[in-house]
């Protein structure tokens, strides 16, 4: 018979450990893993996107912006006047997702706080890829213009060309 | 003043699995004895019967006093079984519906694992009461009993605290409804892209199917006493009392 002393728990340690099965892990949605993800790429994204900031404010104001320039130019100067408060959010944000992806084991699973974090680490991502969205959308919007524009007026040279050549 | 059930002790002390069904039952314990406790009994009593004649007057006294006690409290508290203590964990395959792990609480992965270990409010608040009437700190081991379904654990393998307790149904509901909400903050994100460049985004939502989570795993809680003066080590004989049961599938209804 052995007399080495066993590993003890007593009940007070038990109760000191446990938590309500109520909130204990349980797999993250599917949908919530996806979201997560992409709000970790969006706070990422919006970290460069206020690294490029002053140079985007100077675009805005070129002539390339046919339409939505305004729109453009006020959405960027606010970002710039809130740089700072934005910046420290973002850096929050992504410090606390690494702790998420650390304690649910690569978004894998978690107790019920962590879903709660994974869903805010989602709306910041949403918030941060709003005025990306926005701006993006301008931007193309311009595109489409300006190679509408250029098809047009090739089109209008090529019409003139044809006109002289008869 | 309370009086003293010698009688019924003395039976428990030489437990067999009739008996113990049979208290359990008159306790209205409503414990599910041919499968809960198929691993106390498989355990135990086959050496036990053997073991019983080396059961001193000072580990049935002590037995006693913790019945005296509980009874006192009116707190559900029977004795099991009488076996040696062990180590670490045991497996028992042996039932036709599922497998039991049968575990040191010290050694038990959910004892350290970085959640917490798992149990329902109502229990908690159950196994509170035990420790506020001060049977808490009368045994000196706790043992649990997870039922698991069968081939999930094998012998010689570490054993994973995600194998021993199905994932919380309340959590899985929470974690579908943050995940439609931030479908719906992403969609809006995603209206000026939308609208501004006329960009068809087809959103195709995988259909989510979450795994049947009744599986009615039912774990049992025990505590374990040796004679005063005896050291807590593996092979020294206890007496094993019932503390606790619950049903996970059953959290809902148990709050």
């Amino acid at each position: 018979m052995s007399t080495k002393e066993l590993p003890r728990a007593t009940l007070s340690q038990l109760l000191e450990r446990a938590v309500p099965y109520e909130r204990w892990r349980a797999p993250l949605d599917r949908k919530l893993q996806m979201l997560t993800l992409l709000a970790g790429a969006a706070l990422l994204a919006q970290l460069l996107f206020l690294w490029n900031l002053p140079g985007l404010l100077e675009w805005s104001r070129s002539g390339f912006f046919l339409v939505g320039g305004g729109i453009l130019r006020g959405l960027l100067s606010w970002l710039a006047a809130h740089a700072t408060v934005i910046l420290l959010l973002i850096l929050a944000s992504l410090g606390l997702y690494l702790v998420l992806v650390w304690r649910t084991r690569m978004l894998q699973a978690g107790g019920l706080t962590w879903h709660r974090v994974a869903f805010a680490e989602v709306a910041a991502g949403a918030a941060s890829a709003f005025p990306i969205a926005v701006s993006l959308a301008i931007i193309l919007v311009n595109l489409v213009l300006w190679v509408l524009a250029i098809c047009l007026f090739l089109w209008f040279i090529g019409f003139l060309l044809s006109g002289a050549g008869r | 003043m309370l009086k003293r059930p010698t009688t019924t002790i003395t039976r428990g002390l030489q437990s067999d699995a009739a008996w113990l069904e049979g208290l359990l039952r008159q306790a209205g314990v409503p414990v599910r004895s041919s499968e809960a406790l198929v691993p106390v009994t498989a355990h135990s009593l086959t050496s036990a019967a053997a073991a019983l004649q080396l059961a001193s007057p000072e580990l049935r006294t002590r037995a006693e006093q913790i019945v005296w006690l509980a009874q006192a409290r009116q707190l559900p508290v029977f004795p099991l079984a009488v076996a040696p203590l062990f180590s670490g964990w045991r497996l028992y395959t042996k039932s036709p519906r599922y497998d039991y792990v049968f575990c040191n609480v010290a050694e038990d992965p959910l004892f350290s694992d970085p959640d917490g270990f798992p149990i329902p409010q109502a229990v908690l608040r159950h196994l509170q009461r035990l420790q506020e009437a001060g049977l808490g700190q009368e045994f000196e081991m706790l043992y649990v009993v997870h039922e698991i379904e069968k081939g999930t654990v094998r012998e010689g393998e570490p054993l994973d605290a995600d194998k021993l307790v199905p994932a919380s149904p309340r959590v899985q509901q929470a974690s579908r409804l943050f995940g439609t909400l931030g479908m719906g903050l992403w969609l809006g994100t995603a209206v000026p892209l939308l609208v501004g460049a006329g960009v068809g985004l087809g959103m195709a939502s995988a259909g989510l199917i979450l795994p049947a989570l009744a599986q009615g795993l039912d774990p049992l809680l025990m505590g374990a006493v040796v004679a005063p003066g005896r050291p807590v080590a593996a092979g020294e004989l206890a007496v094993w009392f019932y503390l606790a049961h619950w049903q996970y599938a059953d959290e809902e209804s148990s709050r």
